[in-house]
C-alpha cells in the first residue's frame, strides 16, 4: 500500500478505532496543524489527542470506511464513512468525514478535516433532529 | 481533458459568486447508471439550486476560494473557503467547504460536498 494511504488508514484505526493516542506522534510532523474540526480553530497534535479523547467516550464501537482515496504529488485526500452508536441514546451514527492532507515525507504535516459535525450531533442527540432545517430557515436555534 | 479542478472552479465563479442559476445543468450531468460511490448521497442539479436558494436567504456577495485541490484522473478534491456577508447582521460571515467529484466528458458526473453547516451558523 502506497505509504500515503497508509499513515491515513493508520490515524484512524489507531487513534479513533482503538483509541491508542500516542501512534498520533509517528503519524503527524513536528509542527503539524490541523484546521476544519472546529471552524476556524487550528489543532496541534496534542489538542488532537484531547479531542479524539473527549469524543471517543459518546461513541460505541467505531468502524471506519474509505471509498475513495486520491493522491497528486505531497497530498493526499479522501472520503472517509464513520459507523458507530451513540453511548447516550444507543442510535446509530453515520457521518462521512473529508479529509485533505500535505505529506512531509511519512508523515502528514497540513491536514484538512471536514465532518459532517451538524449530522453527528443530531444523531448523537446533542442537538435536535430538525437543527439544519431550523437554522437553514434563519431561526437561531433556542 | 480540462482538469475536474478548472471545471469546478468555473461553477464556483459563474453560479456561487455570479448567481447564474440557469446554468447549473451546464456543470453537471448525473451518472444515473447507479455506477457511482455513494448512491445515496449523489447530489442532482436541482437540490443545487434549492441549496443555492437557500444559502442566497442568509447571506450576500459569496466569494470563493480554492486553499486547495488536487486531480486525480477524472477525479478532484478542493478545499474551499467561503467569505460573504450576513443579510441578518451585515457582518462578514466565513465557511469552509470540501468536496469531491468526478467528471465525466467535462461535465460533473457525480460529487460529495461536505459543508461546514456548524460553523457557518
Amino acid at each position: 500500500m502506497p505509504h500515503k494511504l497508509k499513515t491515513l488508514e493508520t490515524y484512524f484505526q489507531e487513534l479513533w478505532v482503538k483509541g491508542n493516542l500516542d501512534a498520533l506522534d509517528t503519524l503527524f510532523a513536528p509542527g503539524a496543524r490541523t484546521l476544519g474540526i472546529m471552524g476556524d480553530t487550528e489543532f496541534d497534535a496534542e489538542e488532537l489527542k484531547e479531542l479524539v479523547a473527549m469524543v471517543r467516550p459518546l461513541l460505541g464501537p467505531i468502524t471506519v470506511r474509505t471509498p475513495k482515496m486520491m493522491e497528486q504529488n505531497e497530498w493526499l485526500s479522501a472520503l472517509v464513512e464513520i459507523k458507530s452508536h451513540a453511548i447516550d441514546n444507543n442510535n446509530p451514527v453515520h457521518v462521512f468525514n473529508h479529509v485533505m492532507a500535505r505529506f512531509d515525507g511519512e508523515c502528514m504535516i497540513e491536514i484538512y478535516s471536514n465532518l459532517d459535525a451538524l449530522t453527528f450531533f443530531e444523531q448523537l442527540g446533542l442537538l435536535p433532529d430538525n437543527a439544519m432545517a431550523v437554522m437553514l430557515g434563519g431561526t437561531r436555534l433556542r | 481533458m480540462e482538469p475536474t479542478s478548472a471545471i469546478l472552479r468555473r461553477f464556483y465563479t459563474d453560479v456561487w459568486e455570479h448567481l447564474h442559476y440557469d446554468r447549473i445543468a451546464d456543470y453537471f450531468q448525473p451518472d444515473l447508471t447507479g455506477n457511482i460511490l455513494i448512491p445515496e448521497r449523489a447530489v442532482d442539479p436541482e437540490e443545487v439550486r434549492e441549496w443555492m436558494q437557500i444559502l442566497d436567504a442568509l447571506v450576500r456577495d459569496k466569494e470563493v476560494t480554492f486553499l486547495s485541490s488536487i486531480d486525480d484522473g477524472s477525479w478532484c478534491s478542493a478545499f474551499l473557503k467561503i467569505s460573504c456577508v450576513s443579510r441578518a447582521t451585515d457582518k462578514p460571515v466565513t465557511a469552509y467547504q470540501q468536496i469531491l467529484c468526478r467528471q465525466t466528458d467535462g461535465l460533473l458526473s457525480e460529487s460529495y460536498p461536505q459543508f461546514d453547516l456548524l460553523g457557518f451558523f
